[in-house]
Order: C-alpha cells, then structure tokens, then sequence
C-alpha cells in the first residue's frame, strides 16, 4: 500500500517535473532512461512481490498438515446447506467448526456458480455446479464470523449471506450435536 | 509540377468524393462519413451506460435503498457493463482508427470501405436489439461476463440472455470487419516512402490492436454461438448433468476478455503517444522500443486470461503461470511510461487542455496499474475478488486507461472535424469536474470494497461502516456526470462560437495536419511523398504542395476515387486502389443479418434462414460488383511513376483481406477444438457411453473429398496463371463438384453416425466440429461456383486473377481445418476411449 | 556480412512475431499438459524422485526456452544483410521482441521450478 503510494507520487512527479518555470529541455539518455526505468525498476519490484507472493498463496492451500476437521459446503439458490465428516444431518447457512485448527471445506453447487467467503477466516472459493473445490479456512479465536455469496447468482444474491460459528476445540462435538439435533438451524 | 490552382483540384475532387445526402446517407460507405458515424453512436452509448450508472450510484447511495429492487438492479449493471464495454468502447476505437487511419497514412480511403460501413450498419442494429430489450424490461441480467450456468436456460428462461448472445454476437460481426480492415490498410493503403518504420506510431498502435482483436474476439464470438445453441436447441455444452462443463464458458469469455483490456488501452495509449511529443514540442524518445514494447504486450495479454478465474479451483502451479505472465505486462507498460516522461523531459511541454487530459490519465493509470498488481498476487486476490474493490479498480484502468486518453484525442482531433477550436475556459471546467468527480467516486470505493462489500450487490444494511463511503462514492459520480455534460456543452460551443482557423492549429507534425480543416472529403488533393517520420516539420509548406497537387495522383482527372497501395516494408508505390463509389449494399446486406438475428431471437429459428438468403444475396451482389472485365491499362500516378490497377495487382488488398479473415476464423477453430479437449480432460461423466463410430471406407472419402476440393482449386489458379482458359473451368468445376459431394457425405455423418447432441456434452461439441466442416464446405460449394459464374462472364484472366486466388484460399484453409476436425473427433475415441 | 544484402520485405516481419509465438506455444503447453497430468494422475507417479508431471513439466519448460535461444542464431544473420532505410529499427525491435520473449518465457514458466502438484 504504502509502497504503491511511493511510485505513484514518483511517478508524478517524473511526469509534473517538465512543466515547471524553470524546466529546460533537458537530453536525457534515451538508452539509460528505458533501460533503468522501463525493464530494471519493474524487475525489481516484481520479482520482490512475485517472492513474497507465491508461498504466501501456497501456504492457504489445503494440503500440507492434515485438517482438524472436515467439512462440506453446499451452495444453492439461495443458501446454503453445511454437512459434517463423520456426522448425520447437515445446518442450514451456519457453519460450526472448532476454532485455532485449519478447517477443510468442500464447496459444489447444485444449480449456478456461488462463492465460499468468510472474509476473516481465508480467501474465497467459487462453488460449482459438478466440480468441489477445497479451502481451508482458520479461525485463531472462538466466535461468530460472517459469510457471503461472493459469485453473482441471481435475484437472491445480495442476501445470501451465511454465518460460520468457531467453537472452543473442547465443546465443538457437543456443539456440532446440539445444532445437527437442532432442525438444521444453528 | 502542376499548374492548376488548389480550389479546381478541390472542386474537381469534391465532386467525386462528396458524402451523399438524404435518403442517400444510407449508402455512404467513405471513411470519414463512418468513421464520424462510429464515434457519434459509440457517444451516444456512452451517455446511456452513464445514465445506467448514475442508477446504480443513486441505488447505492443509501443503505436499504428502496428504490430499485434486484431484477432492475441486475438488468441495470448488466447493461451497463455490457454497453460501455461492447457498445462504447470498443466502437469508439474503430471509429477512432477508421476516421483518422487514412489522415495519418497519407491516403485518401481506407482499404475496403464498403466493408467499415457494413461494419457500422451491424453495430447499429446489434446495439438497438440490445437497447431495446432494455426499454421492454427483458434486459440481460447475468452479469456483463454472463456466467452459466446462470445464464442456461434452466436458471434465466427468458430471453434476456438471448438478447445478449445474439446483440453482442452481430457487434462482434463489426469488430472482426473493422479489424481487417485496419490491419490491411495500415499494411498496404499508405502515401509513396511511408515505410513501416516511418509510420506515425499511432499507426503502429492501431496494427497491434486490430491483430489483437482477430485473435481475441473469435473465442467470445465461439462461446456466444454455443452458449445460445445450448439455450435454444438443448445441446448441453456447459450442463454439469450432462458432461458439460460451466468452466468452459469462463475460458473462453476471459480468452476474449482479458485482451479486450488491452484492446481498449492501447489505442488510448496511441493517442498519448502522439500527443506527447506534440505539446512538449520535441519528438517522442524510443520509436523502437515502443513498437517492441506494444508488440510484447500484446502477445502477454493473452497469456493472462485466467487471472480472472483465480478463484474457481485450478491448481495453484497453474495459477502461478498466469500470476507471472500478469505481472509481465507491467515491464512493457512501464517502458511506454518512461518513454513518454523521457519525451517530457527532453521537451517544453506546455499545460494545453489535451495536455490536462492526459495528466488525467497518468494520474489515474498509474494507480490502477498498481492496483492491478495488487490484484495479480493470488493470495490478495482470494480476498478482494468480487468486492468493489475490483470495481474501483476496473474504473481506474478504463476510465483512466481509456476515456481520458480518448477525451484528450477528442479535443486534440476535433478542430481537424470542425475546424474550429475549443472554448477553452468551459473545457478546462468540465476536466477539473471530471477528475475530481471521478476520484470522488472510486478512489475511496478502494476502501468500501477492503472493508468487505461486495459488488453486484441491490443493496446493503447499514452499520457495517459502508454507510459513508457509499453516499461519497455517489455524490462524486453526479459530479463527475455533471463534468461530462459540460464536455458536451463545449463541443456545442466548439461548433458554434470556436475560433475558426486554417491549418495545424497544435503544430502537429504528421500528415493529418496537412490538410485544411474541416478535413476535405478526399483528404488529400494529392498524395505528398514522405522521407521522414515527422513530414511536416521537414516541409511546413507541405499541405501547400499536397492543395496545389505536387504530389502522386493529384486531383481526380479519370473521375476515379483513386489512392496508393504500396510494399509492406519500404512503402514503396505499388499499385493504385480504386475506390467503390457509395453503395447500398453494406446496408442491406446487414439488414439481412438482423433479420435473421431478431427472428432468431423471437425462435422462429426456420424463418430466421430468411435473413441469411438475403445477406447472402448482397453479398453475392458485393463480390460481383469488383474488378472488370478487360484487362486494365496501367495508371499515370504522376512524376514518371505508371502503376497498375489494383485488380490487375499481386498484392491487392482484397486477397490480403481474406488472410485476415482466416486468420480470425482459424482463431475461432483453434478454441472450438480447446473446447473440445477442454470438455474432454475435466467436465465430469467423460468419456460418454455412446460414441462416434464411422467405418474406415467413409472417413477416407470424406478425406479425399476434402483434399481433392483443396487440390483442384489450385490447379484452376495455377492453370489460370498461365492462362489456359479450358482447364481453369474445369478444375474449378471439379472443385465445386468435390465440395459438394463432401458436403452430402458430412450431412451424413452427423444424420447417421454421430451421436445425438442433446443427450452428452460429447455429442454436442462433436456435431460442433462437423458442423463447422460442413459450414465451410457449403461456403466452399459457393465460392468456387461464384469463380464459375465469373470465368464464364469474362471476370478472369490471368492478370485479373483474384477470384481464383480467393477460391483456392477459401478451399485450402476448408480442407486444413475440416481434415484437422475430423481426425479430432476420431482419433481422440479411439486413443482415449 | 556482406555481399548478400537485401531490403527488408514482408516476410520479414515474421521475426517481430516469432519469438512470441513461441513463448506462447510453451505457456499453452505448460498449461495444458499440468492439466492433462493432472487428470492422467501423473503428479502421483514417482520417477528417480520427481514426480512425473514435474518432469514432464520441466521438459516442456526447458524445450521451449532453447527453441526461443535458437532463434536468434538465424535471426542474427538474416537480420544482418537487411539493408535501407527501415533496416535498422526493424533490426533492433526484431531482436529486441526475440530476447524479450525469451526471457518471458523463461519468467512465466519458472513456477514450475518451485512449485508442486495438481492443488
Ligand atoms: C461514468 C461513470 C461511471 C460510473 C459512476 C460507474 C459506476 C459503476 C458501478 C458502481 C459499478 C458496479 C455495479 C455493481 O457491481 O454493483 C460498475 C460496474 C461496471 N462498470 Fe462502470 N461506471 C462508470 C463508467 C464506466 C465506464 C466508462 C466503463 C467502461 C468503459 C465501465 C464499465 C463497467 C463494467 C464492465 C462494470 C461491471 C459490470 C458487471 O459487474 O457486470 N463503467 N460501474
Ligand atoms: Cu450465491
Ligand atoms: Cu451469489
């Protein structure tokens, strides 16, 4: 951000610079110019990105360590429907996961493409129809997180609006019951 | 050399080159008149999406906003997306380029104008079938980028979606026309010793877009076809449930969306470009690392597509591939930028009003680039992805990239249209509206879209601290729509009250200041010969010598509308062009399209074949009307130089055309088999239970057929070429015949052997290849049967030879990609299934 | 060079596309081919320690890389008895395009190297 800001107020003032009073023409190396400004400035500062960049995006994949718990994530017009590994029944637009572990979740459509965000817990993921795609989404602290459609999918898109619940490791089983008991509600 | 004096060369131009009035301006076909048309409509589209944005802003001002719901919601942003990027954008750089190519070329047309204005007559009819859908509320509503499965039939049964495969498609028809159009012209219609190194870089600019887009619009014009061909006969290209795959369609959309970008900032950039070096009274540093730098971005572009798909589940290495090759493009762009700060540097530059706008654009560009950037990192992208802040982002790049580069050129161009300038105080308002209106509005829409709020929402409660950043975001589009209206209100003044002059009001010095302004209907009273990039600084009194004929082909002494064609390279003179005086049939022949297109999209789709007997007809008629039937005797160009007549040419442009076209159509070919394999390696349920089964004895006829046709069409040129009369008819028969019987041996393939295409993905896409085969070969049946009919009318002889180099072409690239299809479709079976 | 030297003709300007082309045959090819290997189930298949989807991936990557180098061998002679007056801006952005397609594909395919696997 900061960074951005930088070039862009240098840039500008490259730019304003020869407008001023007292500007003379001046016969800048056309070679030395292109060279510097047009290849090696970009260079750098992609290559210092890209570095930063590729691992940090590796590292929000599902794959490495196992997950602590699995779960999966159904879209359709317009909500949700969230089933447990390992569990009977399913919740409707409320996720229960345990809190301070990654969470593996897999999202699929059964109509139109929809989005998985939770806007704190991870990136997003598109649900679509025929395909699951997996995210693995992390809550460092026990507590009720908001979710939202994130894919244009029609009339009911603005609302389609889910909540995730992270419990306390301890109470998620007792937790998950109590819900699944519930009639799919949380 | 010449003695006669400027106003009867004029006069005696004029009344060969006149625009035609009244009913009569329906059959214009000259390159300022559509050019002009072009830029108006695309305006006045521009005004439109403006007005469906200032709905959405009003919407969004408040949360919980009553005032429209979600089905007005959706068509309104859907349409706006829709008509500024197909219905202004694009439109606007054709007509930019169509108007001004042949003023920076030094010639007096464009290569095929009839060609442009049937262009501009599909972009009409296209836009009104869309706009109209809007005025009956059955507007497109999935989103600009259309989506399916949201966009199928099960989930939007209207015809909205209809509207948009069939509108933007019959566009798309305009954009490809226009694209050959400018790539041939700017190759071959250039004034004598404009080599290619020598041309405007503007020119340069123009050659890439217009490559760029044969190459870019084919894979939306392919999705489109097959998208609607799911939608109104069921064949299931894109249904998960049966072997579909709707991540086909986002594949194509982006291979075709992601250049799009470019497509729009490249020109705009073009115009920086020239404008640069103008107003900082100097010459612009880099010519040849800019033509390298344009060229390498626009190969880039295409390797970028996914990067809008970052969130649909592809691998990351895949990913990582598209995260580079999008952060590659910042290395070509950035040497334009420094290109054009070095230019300032060297120069004087002064603070005129196109010079304000192009401040305007750096300022604005600059930060969208870097934004861009921001977005190309996978990991930021997962979070900012679909919020507003890709819109503000979005806007940056094109309101930024885009509109004020194209206001800049506006009122840098405009006097050359009216020959008046602009009133300067009003103008300068109307920027400072703008830009200020404009950061007003997205600037901090940047922070709505970080705090979470994401786009294409009706509306949002309030309290989650969007409430502010919204009703500034919307109070600034009012400002910034206000500062548009002012830009109006001085071209209305401009043209009333401007100050009137003569010539090269901003010391230009490139060709299309060499003529007096208003720009004469012909250009150029006669064509100047060019030894430098800069021909009006070498020789300030040039547009003099062109007005007093000192040039090539001064004047119109054969009442011909001639100009020069000349070597690709060197720009050396190599034959002249003779113009097609106006015509109807552009007009009509794309009034038969939109017949077919609207009774298609009422699904009388039997009825619909109407349109296309009627397109054809014209253009029959069109073809026919080229070329002649003796022999033409070599043309006095002036100054010792005699040149033959263009269909009397190696290298007329008509062939060079046809290239093109193939070129594009073998673009759409190459993504129908991607599709092909795309569908085949990851949509679920593949490979299906029913498959193609052909014997072997019916494959090697079809072969034979198709090669035969190929061979035979040669032979005819060949024998043509040497002049034997006899067996150029009856090769050209044997053609026709060999075309025809593959025709009837394709019909059935797909009647007998193919599987149904409405049960499995796989029927469908493989009925596609057929269908394609098929389709060139019925073309092929026409076009060697119109080389017939020519021979037997004395159109053909050795020297005239266009219609038989065409029919061999056609023929060539027809056996090419229908034997490639053909071994596709059984040969993949075979070794996969 | 001398003796053979010639105008730049039409032809020619195959070299201001060349390179690129073939920096784009090797991203289509690096992208479809993970995409097959990864349908075909290659990324599980060890080969003397790689997987072979990588060395797949990695042939393809280092194919491409000489095919650009070894253009510029031809382009460096033909280029060199161009003569007139568009000869030596058509010379330096030809060679300019070459060397810089090389080096795009050699950026855009270099995640290959570090990264891993179909997800
Ligand atoms: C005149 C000032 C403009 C304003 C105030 C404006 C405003 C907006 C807003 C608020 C949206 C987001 C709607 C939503 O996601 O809910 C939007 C979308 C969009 N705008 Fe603009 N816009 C303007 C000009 C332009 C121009 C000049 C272009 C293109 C050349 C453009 C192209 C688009 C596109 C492609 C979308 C995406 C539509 C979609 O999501 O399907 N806009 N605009
Ligand atoms: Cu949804
Ligand atoms: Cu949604």
């Amino acid at each position: 951000m900061i960074g951005s800001l930088l070039i862009l107020a240098m840039m500008m003032g490259l730019i304003l610079w020869p407008f001023l009073k007292r500007h003379k023409p001046v016969d800048v190396p056309e070679a030395l110019w292109l060279w510097s400004g047009g290849l090696a400035f970009p260079l750098i500062v992609l290559t210092a990105l890209l570095i930063w960049g590729l691992p940090a995006g590796q590292s929000m994949l599902a794959g490495r360590t196992p997950p602590v718990a699995t779960v999966e994530a159904e879209a359709f017009q317009w909500g949700w429907t969230f089933r447990y590994e390992g569990r009977e029944g399913d919740t409707s637009d409320v996720l229960h996961i345990p809190a301070g572990g990654p969470v593996d979740v897999a999202v699929s459509s059964i109509d139109v493409i929809h989005a998985f965000w939770a806007p704190r817990l991870a990136g997003k993921v598109d649900a679509i129809p025929g395909q699951t795609n997996i995210l693995r989404i992390e809550a460092s602290e026990p507590g009720i997180y908001a979710g939202q459609c994130a894919e244009f999918c029609g009339l009911g898109h603005t609302a389609m609006r889910f909540t995730v619940i992270a419990h306390a490791p301890e109470a998620y089983e007792a937790a998950l019951s109590a819900a699944l008991a519930g009639d799919g509600g949380g | 050399m010449s003695r006669i004096p400027p106003i009867t060369l004029h006069r005696a131009l004029h009344a060969v080159w006149k625009a035609p009035r009244g009913p009569g301006a329906l059959s214009a076909v000259n390159h300022s008149v559509v050019g002009r048309r072009f830029i108006i409509t695309a305006f006045v589209f521009f005004a439109i999406g403006g007005l469906l944005a200032m709905l959405i802003r009003a919407q969004l001002a408040r949360p919980e906003n009553p005032f429209l719901g979600a089905d007005a919601y959706n068509q309104i942003f859907t349409m706006h997306g829709t008509v500024m990027m197909f219905l202004f954008a694009i439109p606007l750089i054709e007509g930019v380029a169509l108007y001004l190519l042949p003023k920076i070329l030094g010639a007096r047309d464009l290569a095929f104008p009839r060609l442009s204005a049937f262009g501009y007559w599909c972009y009409l009819f296209g836009g009104t079938i869309i706009l109209a859908s809007m005025l009956m509320g059955v507007a497109p509503d999935s989103g600009w980028f259309m989506y399916t499965p949201l966009s199928s039939s099960t989930y939007t049964p209207g015809v909205n979606a209809d509207v948009w495969l069939l509108g933007v498609t019959f566009v798309e028809i305009s954009a490809i026309c226009a694209a050959v159009e400018i790539v041939v012209t700017i190759l071959k219609v250039r004034t004598a010793g404009m080599s290619l190194t020598r041309m405007p870089l503007m020119a340069w600019y123009l050659l890439v877009t217009a490559g760029m887009m044969l190459l870019a619009f084919p894979p939306l014009i392919l999705g489109s076809v097959l998208l609607e061909l799911e939608r109104a006969f069921d064949w299931p290209f894109f249904d998960p449930e049966r072997g579909g795959a709707s991540l086909l369609w986002q594949h194509l959309f982006w291979l075709f969306g992601h250049p799009e970008v470019y497509i729009i900032f490249l020109p705009a950039a073009g115009a920086v470009t020239t404008l640069i070096p103008v107003f900082a009274r100097t010459k612009i540093v880099g010519y040849g690392w800019i033509v390298a730098a344009i060229i390498s971005l626009a190969f880039l572009s295409f390797g970028l597509w996914v990067h809008h798909m970052f969130t649909v589940g592809i691998p990351h290495l895949a990913l990582a591939f598209f995260s580079a090759a999008s952060m590659l493009v910042a290395v070509p762009t950035a040497i334009q930028v420094f290109a054009w700060t070095a230019t300032l540097m060297r120069g004087r530059p002064q603070m005129s009003l196109p010079m304000l706008y192009l401040m305007g654009f750096f300022s604005v560009f600059i930060l969208g680039g870097l934004t861009g950037v921001m977005l190309a990192l996978v990991p930021f992208n997962w979070q900012a992805h679909d919020t507003h802040f890709v819109v503000a982002h979005l806007h940056y790049v094109l309101i930024g990239g885009f509109v004020f580069p194209m206001l800049a050129a506006t009122s840098y161009w405009l006097p050359l249209m009216t020959g008046r300038m602009p009133v300067f105080s009003v103008s300068r308002s109307a920027f400072w509206l703008i830009f200020l209106g404009f950061h007003g509005t997205f600037l901090i829409m940047h922070f709505t879209g970080l705090l979470g709020m994401p786009r294409r929402v009706f509306t949002y409660e309030g309290g989650l601290g969007w409430d502010a950043p919204n009703l500034i975001s919307s109070i600034g589009s009012f400002v910034m729509a206000a500062g548009f209206a002012l830009f109006v209100v001085d071209i209305v003044l401009q043209l009333r009250f401007g100050r009137r002059f003569r010539r090269n009001p901003w010391g230009g010095t490139g060709l299309d200041w060499a003529m007096p302004a208003p720009a004469p209907s012909y250009n150029f009273a006669s064509l100047p010969l060019v030894t430098s990039r800069d021909p009006l600084e070498d020789n300030p009194r040039l547009g003099a010598d062109i007005a007093a004929g000192k040039g090539y082909l001064a004047g119109a002494p054969r009442a011909e509308m001639e100009t020069l064609c000349v070597d690709m390279v060197s720009g050396e003179p190599d034959h002249v062009l003779l113009l097609p005086k106006n015509d109807y049939t552009p007009f009509l022949m794309a009034g038969g399209l939109a017949v077919f297109f609207v009774l298609f999209l009422f699904s009388a789709y039997a009825f619909s074949l109407v349109g296309v007997v009627i397109a054809a007809v014209f253009g029959w008629r069109w073809l026919w009307s080229l070329g002649a039937r003796t022999d033409p005797e070599p043309l006095d160009a002036g100054h010792g130089l005699v040149l033959p007549v263009h269909y009397a040419a190696r290298s007329a442009p008509t062939i060079l055309g046809l290239k093109y076209f193939l070129a594009a159509n073998a673009a759409f070919f190459g993504s129908l088999i991607f599709g092909y394999l795309f569908l085949w390696t990851t949509a679920p349920d593949w490979p299906p239970p029913d498959i193609l089964d052909i014997d072997l004895l019916r494959l090697a006829t079809l072969a034979a057929g198709l090669a035969g046709a190929g061979v035979l069409a040669r032979l005819a040129r060949r024998a043509n070429d040497k002049g034997d009369a006899r067996w150029r008819m009856l090769a050209l028969a044997g053609s026709a015949l060999a075309s025809l019987l593959t025709l009837a041996g394709l019909g059935a393939l797909a009647l007998l052997n193919a599987p149904s295409p409405v049960s499995h993905a796989y029927g469908a896409i493989t009925m596609a290849v057929i269908g394609y085969a098929g389709l060139h070969v019925l073309l092929g049946v026409l076009f060697t049967a119109y080389a017939l009919a020519r021979h037997l009318f004395g159109y053909v002889s050795a020297v005239r030879s266009a219609d038989m180099r065409g029919a061999e072409i056609w023929q060539a690239y027809t056996a090419i990609t229908a034997l490639a299809g053909l071994a596709l479709i059984v040969l993949m079976p075979g070794a996969f299934g | 060079m001398s003796g053979r030297e010639r105008p730049v003709r039409a032809h020619d300007l195959f070299w201001l596309v060349a390179g690129f082309s073939v920096w784009a045959g090797g991203f289509s090819a690096l992208y479809g081919l993970h995409a097959i290997g990864c349908r075909a189930g290659w990324d599980e298949m060890d080969f003397v320690s790689l997987s072979v989807n990588r060395w797949a991936l990695t042939g393809v990557y280092l194919a491409h890389i000489t095919a650009g180098a070894a253009l510029y061998l031809p382009l460096r002679a033909i280029a060199g008895r161009w003569q007139g007056e568009s000869a030596r801006t058509m010379r330096q952005v030809a060679v300019a395009l070459t060397l810089a397609a090389l080096a795009s594909t050699i950026w855009s395919g270099a995640p290959v190297l570090v990264l891993e696997g179909c997800i």
